[in-house]
């Protein structure tokens, strides 16, 4: 077998896919809005920041 | 809306049975494929503006589609795994035209991330020099993943006995 004759079954598969439009809002909601990890990262930052300090401060003993 | 975010809505239509065809061939679960999706939207978006048409359209979506399927699947380790086509070879004898379709999902199905890459630019029509560009590879790299991926397909799917002489 040649992989050359799935040449137009490849093309067929991507016909299939493009038959419904992708909605222009669908595209504005991914591109417009930050990564939902970024936006979790602050308070992450946040609380091993505070978990640092607290940790440092018990083991300096005072 | 702004001219460029227009421009990027137009294009990402235009190639929309590419990269939804791409996300199907990596991802079985609806919401796989849909998370897959946003990923390549996000990613092309990034590179939008230095793209500037340096390389064709169509290079550009599989470069970026690609590289980021494959980013995705390393990082998370979830893809459609590789599935050994053991039970029974397929006649390719007795392929008609739909038959050929069942038959490219079955050996897209059965490869591994890379040389799933590998077919799916070759069944594009790029050379192995392009392909090796495209997915970051040398090229005597996709060579040698080439003839052992012929050599796989010869093994796996071959003409009907009786029809042999």
């Amino acid at each position: 077998m040649k992989l050359n004759d799935l040449k137009p079954a490849w093309q067929q598969r991507k016909l299939s896919h493009a038959l419904s439009e992708i909605d222009a809002h669908e595209i504005l909601s991914i591109i417009d809005s930050p990564p939902v990890a970024k936006k979790a990262q602050l308070p992450r930052l946040l609380f091993n920041l505070l978990l640092f300090i607290a940790i440092t401060l018990v083991c300096q003993g005072g | 809306m702004e001219l460029n975010k227009q421009n990027f809505i137009q294009l990402i239509n235009a190639n929309r049975g590419t990269i939804r065809s791409l996300c199907q061939a990596y991802f079985r679960g609806d919401e796989d494929q849909k998370d897959a999706f946003q990923d390549i939207i996000l990613q092309l978006w990034k590179s939008f503006e230095s793209y500037e048409g340096r390389a064709a359209v169509n290079t550009w979506i599989y470069k970026v589609s690609l590289n980021t399927l494959l980013t995705k699947i390393r990082k998370e380790k979830k893809s459609v795994a590789a599935e050994p086509i053991d039970t029974g070879h397929y006649y390719i004898s007795q392929a008609k035209a739909d038959d050929h379709v069942e038959l490219l999902s079955l050996i897209l199905q059965s490869l591994k991330e890379t040389d799933k890459a590998l077919v799916i630019l070759h069944l594009e029509g790029y050379q192995n020099k392009e392909i090796a560009d495209i997915l970051n590879l040398s090229p005597s790299n996709v060579s040698t993943r080439f003839n052992r991926l012929k050599n796989h397909l010869k093994l796996k799917f071959k003409p009907k006995p009786h029809e042999t002489k």
